[in-house]
């Protein structure tokens, strides 16, 4: 080894192989006897965990999970395992009531072949192609365009050089250097010839009327990529992965009392569920079904979730109900004048205090200073106004309430 | 092999990865709409699992499912889920209601202590009629394969489990889910809303 | 205010991605016939600016409080303290699209800063294709994932409804939810996604090359030489950005784990391998003229697979830790990623006669044949994990069935084939190009492989017998010994030579062929990380225990005492954890505070764990449960994990001194020419 460079050439190197060889071998021997002969102490249960995930985790096997449901988990395989249980049994007993997911190693069966197979086919294929990657006599005999054979005589000029270098630094021996000049200047001198018999360079493969041809190549790629962002855009958004929500969104008015229902009841928990309880109760409250509307109202009005004007609505129907329905009037006034707080602005409520006032109670003034109060708000259109009129009217004149 | 047939032996694959491709976004199209969390239970259609748990509530064993000729209703619960809070309401009134009717609702405290799962009760109530259950090393858990809770699972009078709720339930779907099975249907699994693994899962 | 700006910078993106688009591709035609073009300045600057606006626009709104935007009423507070209220803009799924663009415009900026603007079609040709890519991450921002949306119904910390059009009637709330509590946790969650857009995104320069190259029927190694430093600067963030989201796991998921084989985790180690293969594979073609087309198939491939693992993520079609919430996204980058696959592979097929190259493969034992071995085995690799991740949805959707495909599956396969690429590694590296003789090979390799023989025998002799940790030991060790001693002999031969310093001229040497020693710098990682791996999921041990305050414990080697419960409130999250003191030989060596973060309202906790970090390992401490009465703890050991982090910077870092590395010459003879 004084000399690298003549210590890399062969002979020399040969000449220090026995030693070398020996020790490799010997020492790579007793590694495999120190390896082959541990025994790790088995732990059956450990070994079947790592191959169940835990179910309140992702991916992490049970073995491994800290999550109290894992270590349940290790605990009934330990068991089975110490009272008795084959393998089988145990894992039985641990995922019998779960989905075959859990099970982190796909069993090779008919349907799960295919998770062998195809690394498996990569490896094939790729092995074959690289076999035929191998010099053959075909190469330049073949050459299909100038551009390619001119790259191709390039190539060969530098695989040369660069071989010429290596040879000169040690780094391949002259005889095989002499082979591998050879096949070079073979395949030089063919592609050369080849070059001479292909005709002109044709035309590179692109478009004759630039322009157009561009224009509409990107038009269609662009048309392509707006068409696939707009057909998303269209798609309705699809249920919530986390609660199964249906479309929400939707217009309330075009769902049948029962699909409004049932899709409140799978909804519990969408943000804006309260719009849609408002609506499924405005329904049944419409046909004096005041058993089914009571709970949406209640809900809404106590769900946090729900905007001020949701809340009074529903405190407002809730106060009316309450009288119109159970013939409670505290209880309404209560509720109406809970929603009057939350919303000042609004006369209805008012307006309905005033009704059950001087109809529930038979206290015609307070109905009458009700329906003033609301008179005096904002009241917008005519018949509203005149309604409200009418009743203050009535209550003035001290006639009983008409229902 | 020459080049020519190399190169068409190229384009033939290239062309093959564009039919594969078209094909795999199909395989993944399909699964717009469906919920990824919402696994089968291999469960339903089975006979209940058999198991042993001591009472939560007074003392003793109870051995399930020791209601034949009642529908069972099981639902796992914690101190420390937040939609479990929300749906209790609806299962007390509920087993109130069928009582009589030949319903046995079953309330399983998962992964809880004791303790906590007493005050869980003391704060939103209880039902007469409700066996309120411990569960010891997750036994019943595992047994019926609960991922997270609140779970409810139904079990008609053969003893065999036809229909799971995952999420908070609520009258409406515990009444129909009663009902389909007393008709003799499947209510089968749907999924309410969210639920939860353990304490400290968001 | 910011809405009306938000949405016009991202109108100037899209408008300008889709003018690059055709005049680059107009430009590109010209060029490749020998005309003049036109300058695509405007478009690409018009690219950069928006998305430099839409990000500042975001920022902004971050930094106001400005609640107008629905995107801050669903993940922002005003509590959320500084970095998180920064890292917020990519935390939810519009956001996040917003950075994509802001990486995507600055990549496609920084190529058309680097082209020869009048004869460069090739250039051209590449910033049209990154203008098509341009149009629909933009497109997207402007319909399906828009992050400029109004809030125009509000409750009091959430907006409840949003309309796209900014003169809505808007109603704001008043505070909004916070950020996902899984992020707010640590800072290295600020960081990851960054890094792996950078890593995803930067993959598209060199697909755009490639399609360019193709579409121009330029299918010389030109385009490779092009687009070398922008593969390597991809395949460095990606390295990264894979390496924090694991440190990111490990840190704060609470199971003491950094990989789990999750679907998404997956989605960013294919795109990884295949690039890994690609910067090798393009070696082989730039020096030795083969591997044409199979060089354009990576490439392609490496890009839709960084849109498969975007549409994964954020499709909602698998549940993962890592899955936004899906929204009608999922079909359009589906869309997106037949597109991109059905349309590179029919470009490729149109071209296939330009592309095939003849045979001249010397003999199997060069370097170019050790670089075939490797494309094989981490093809196979990236094959092993697409199949893994999208073969259950496959055989779902057909049959219904469901298969789970986890560690035991992967690590069947995958750990054979990572010992046969650390053989390769080894071997590969100091084999010569195109006829390696045996005993020149030995030479090189016997020393190290003595070396590492005698590593393995110590550490089975006074380590562990584990056949998996004593071979990773003995690979990691003959991997980096060859390096080192081919570097030494180099060096030592030059200083015999030249009479100067030995380290001045291993410098000397370093300096010659940076490309080169960069590359063995990544190598040298790899093995590191093999070696973690190898440690921490063979030897790891885990206990857990149940204590009261003033209890002791053994574990590790160390003395443990739970002191006592704790609770903090902090801006933003309310801290409960256990206080425990370690000792070691009597001494006090540290106070470790595992615990749980409670963010807002929410009254359950994200466990935090608490570690403590030795030359030896990790001793990690999860809290479990904590009451009254008591506190239940896991303790884990990650023995020598250090190796796994120090591993994958050394790895990044490799591939970025690569990036700087002095433009090889294309012909640099052998190493060893200039001893001659």
């Amino acid at each position: 080894m004084r000399d690298g460079t003549v210590a890399e050439r062969a002979p020399a190197a040969i000449r220090s192989m026995p030693w070398s060889v020996i020790s490799v071998v010997a020492m790579a021997t007793a590694l495999a006897v120190l390896i082959a002969t541990y025994r790790p102490p088995a732990d059956a249960a450990e070994e079947i965990g790592s191959l169940i995930r835990c179910p309140v985790c992702q991916g992490v096997p049970i073995s491994e999970s800290p999550a109290p449901m894992a270590r349940d988990m290790m605990e009934i395989l330990r068991r089975e395992l110490a009272e008795g249980a084959t393998r089988q049994e145990a894992i039985d007993a641990v995922l019998g009531a779960y989905p075959g997911s859990l099970f982190l190693e796909p069993p090779v069966s008919a349907s799960t072949v295919a998770l062998w197979a195809v690394p498996l086919g990569a490896l094939v294929i790729g092995l074959g192609l690289t076999f035929t990657l191998r010099r053959s006599r075909l190469g330049a005999a073949a050459v299909l365009e100038e551009t390619e054979a001119r790259q191709r005589l390039e190539q060969i000029r530098a695989d040369l050089s660069d071989l010429a270098a290596q040879q000169a630094s040690g780094e391949i021996d002259s005889e095989a250097a002499r082979h591998l000049r050879e096949s070079y200047e073979a395949e030089l001198a063919e592609t050369e010839a080849a070059l001479r018999q292909l005709a002109p360079a044709p035309e590179p493969a692109l478009p004759r009327s630039t322009t157009r041809a561009v224009a509409g190549a990107a038009l269609v790629a662009g048309a392509l990529v707006v068409t696939v962002l707009v057909a998303g855009a269209f798609i309705v958004d699809r249920p919530d992965q986390s609660s199964g929500v249906a479309d929400v969104a939707a217009d309330p008015s075009s769902f049948s009392n029962e699909t409004l229902a049932a899709v409140v009841a799978a909804n519990q928990d969408h943000p804006q569920i309260d719009g849609m309880r408002l609506a499924l109760a405005e329904r049944y409250f419409e046909e004096g079904d005041y058993q089914s509307a009571f709970p949406y109202y209640f809900d809404v009005a106590s769900s946090d979730r729900a905007t001020t004007a949701q809340a009074a609505t529903a405190l407002t129907r809730l106060g009316w109900m309450a009288y119109d329905g159970n013939g409670e009037v505290d209880t309404a006034l209560e509720l109406l004048s809970q929603a009057r707080r939350l919303v000042p602005e609004d006369p209805f409520p008012l307006y309905l205090e005033g009704l059950i006032q001087w109809c529930g109670r038979g206290d015609a003034a307070a109905g009458a200073e009700a329906f003033r109060q609301v008179l005096a708000g904002d009241l917008g259109d005519g018949t509203v106004r005149h309604r409200v009129e009418a009743d203050l009217a009535a209550a003035e004149s001290g006639e009983a309430c008409q229902g | 092999m020459t080049l020519a047939r190399r190169a068409s032996g190229m384009k033939l694959a290239a062309w093959a990865v564009v039919a594969a491709s078209v094909v795999l976004a199909v395989v993944f199209a399909s699964r717009f709409g469906s919920d990824p969390a919402l696994s089968e239970s291999p469960l339903i259609g089975e006979p209940a699992p058999e198991l042993t748990l001591p009472r939560l509530v007074g003392s003793g064993e109870v051995s399930l499912p020791g209601y034949a000729g009642d529908i069972v209703v099981i639902n796992f619960f914690a101190s420390w889920c937040l939609e479990c809070r929300i749906e209790h309401d609806a299962l007390v009134a509920a087993s109130d209601a069928f009582a009589d009717a030949g319903v046995q609702f079953i309330g399983v405290a998962y992964q809880d202590d004791p303790v906590d799962s007493l005050e869980f009760l003391d704060e939103e109530g209880v039902s007469a009629a409700t066996e309120y259950l411990v569960d010891e090393g997750s036994r019943a858990a595992v047994a019926f394969g609960v991922f997270g809770i609140p779970e409810t699972f139904f079990i008609d009078p053969e003893g065999t489990v036809v229909g799971r709720i995952i999420g908070p339930t609520d009258a409406a779907t515990l009444g129909g889910a009663i009902d389909a099975i007393r008709r003799g249907e499947d209510p089968g699994e749907q999924r309410l809303g969210n639920t939860r693994s353990g304490p400290g899962d968001a | 205010m910011l809405a009306f700006v938000g949405l016009a910078a991202l109108l100037t993106s899209f408008v300008g991605a889709g003018w690059l688009a055709f005049a680059g591709a107009r430009t590109a035609v010209a060029q490749r016939r020998g005309e003049p073009g036109t300058d695509l300045r405007t478009p690409v600057l018009m690219v950069l600016t928006g998305a430099l606006a839409s990000m500042a626009v975001l920022q902004a709104a971050l930094l106001f409080d400005d609640f107008t935007l629905a995107y801050l009423g669903n993940n922002h507070a005003r509590a959320t303290p500084f970095p998180f209220n920064v890292a917020t803009a990519w935390a939810a799924l519009e956001g996040s699209i917003v950075l994509w663009g802001l990486v995507l415009a600055t990549f496609t900026w920084l190529v058309w800063r680097d082209h020869d603007r009048r004869r460069d079609a090739l250039s051209a040709g590449a910033l049209a294709v990154m203008g098509l890519v341009g149009v629909f991450f933009f497109g997207l921002m402007l319909t399906v994932a828009n992050p400029f949306e109004v809030c125009i119904e509000a409750a009091a910390n959430r907006c409840l409804a949003s309309s796209p059009w900014p003169w809505s009637p808007i109603q704001a709330p008043a505070d909004g939810p916070g950020p996902n509590p899984l992020l707010q946790n640590h800072i290295l969650m600020a960081i990851h996604p960054p890094l792996l857009y950078l890593g995803y995104v930067g993959l598209t320069t060199p697909f755009a090359y490639a399609i360019s190259a193709l579409a121009l029927t330029l299918p010389g190694p030109e385009w490779l030489r092009r687009t070398r430093r922008w593969s390597l600067v991809a395949w460095s963030f990606l390295t990264l950005g894979i390496l924090f989201g694991g440190w990111w796991a490990y840190e704060v998921l609470s199971w003491g784990g950094y990989w789990a084989w999750d679907p998404v985790e997956n989605a960013s180690l294919m795109p990884w391998l295949v690039a890994t293969a690609f910067i090798h594979s393009s070696l082989v073609q730039q020096r030795r003229g083969m591997l044409q087309a199979w060089n354009f198939v990576l490439v392609i491939s490496a890009f839709a697979l960084t849109i498969l693992g975007t549409f994964l993520t954020r499709s909602g079609t698998i549940t993962s830790v890592h899955s936004f919430t899906q929204s009608a996204i999922g079909p359009v980058l589906l869309g997106f990623l037949v597109l991109v696959l059905a349309g590179s592979f029919a470009l490729f097929a149109t071209r296939s006669h330009l592309v095939a190259s003849a045979p001249r493969l010397d003999s199997f034992w060069s370097r170019e044949g050790s670089f075939l071995a490797n494309n094989l085995i981490l093809t196979v690799f990236a094959s092993v994990v697409l199949v893994g991740t999208i073969y259950p949805l496959v055989l779902e959707a057909f049959t219904g069935t469901q298969v789970g495909v986890g560690k035991p599956f992967y690590n069947r396969l995958t750990v054979p084939l990572s010992f046969a690429l650390l053989l390769t590694m080894g071997l590969g590296s100091v084999t010569p190009w195109r006829h390696a003789a045996g005993p020149l090979v030995w030479n090189r390799i016997r020393g190290p492989l003595q070396v590492a023989l005698a590593a393995g025998l110590v550490t089975a002799v006074i380590g562990t017998r584990l056949g998996w940790v004593v071979l990773a030991v003995v690979a990691s060790v003959f991997v980096i010994g060859v390096i080192v001693r081919h570097l030494t002999e180099l060096a030592g031969r030059r200083s015999r030579a030249t009479g100067r310093g030995f380290f001045t001229e291993a410098l000397h040497v370093l300096r010659g062929d940076q490309g080169y020693w960069a590359g063995q710098v990544s190598h040298v990682g790899v093995a590191l990380v093999a070696l973690g791996l190898a440690f921490t999921s063979n030897l790891s041990v885990h206990e857990t225990f149940e204590l009261e305050p003033g209890d002791t414990f053994a574990f590790a080697g160390y003395e443990m005492t739970y002191r006592a419960p704790f609770q903090r409130t902090e801006p933003s999250r309310t801290v409960v954890g256990a206080n425990i003191e370690v000792h070691s030989d009597g001494r006090l060596v540290a106070e470790l505070q595992p615990r749980a973060n409670h963010f807002g309202s929410d009254p359950t906790g994200i466990p935090s764990p608490a570690v403590m970090s030795r030359l030896s390992g990790d001793v990690y401490l999860m809290l479990i449960n904590i009451d009254n009465t008591g506190i239940r703890l896991e303790a884990n050991t990650s023995p020598l994990i250090w190796l796994l982090w120090v591993g994958g910077l050394v790895t990044a870092a490799g591939g970025f001194w690569a990036t700087q590395a002095r433009r090889a010459e294309r012909r640099t003879t052998a190493l060893e020419a200039a001893d001659a």
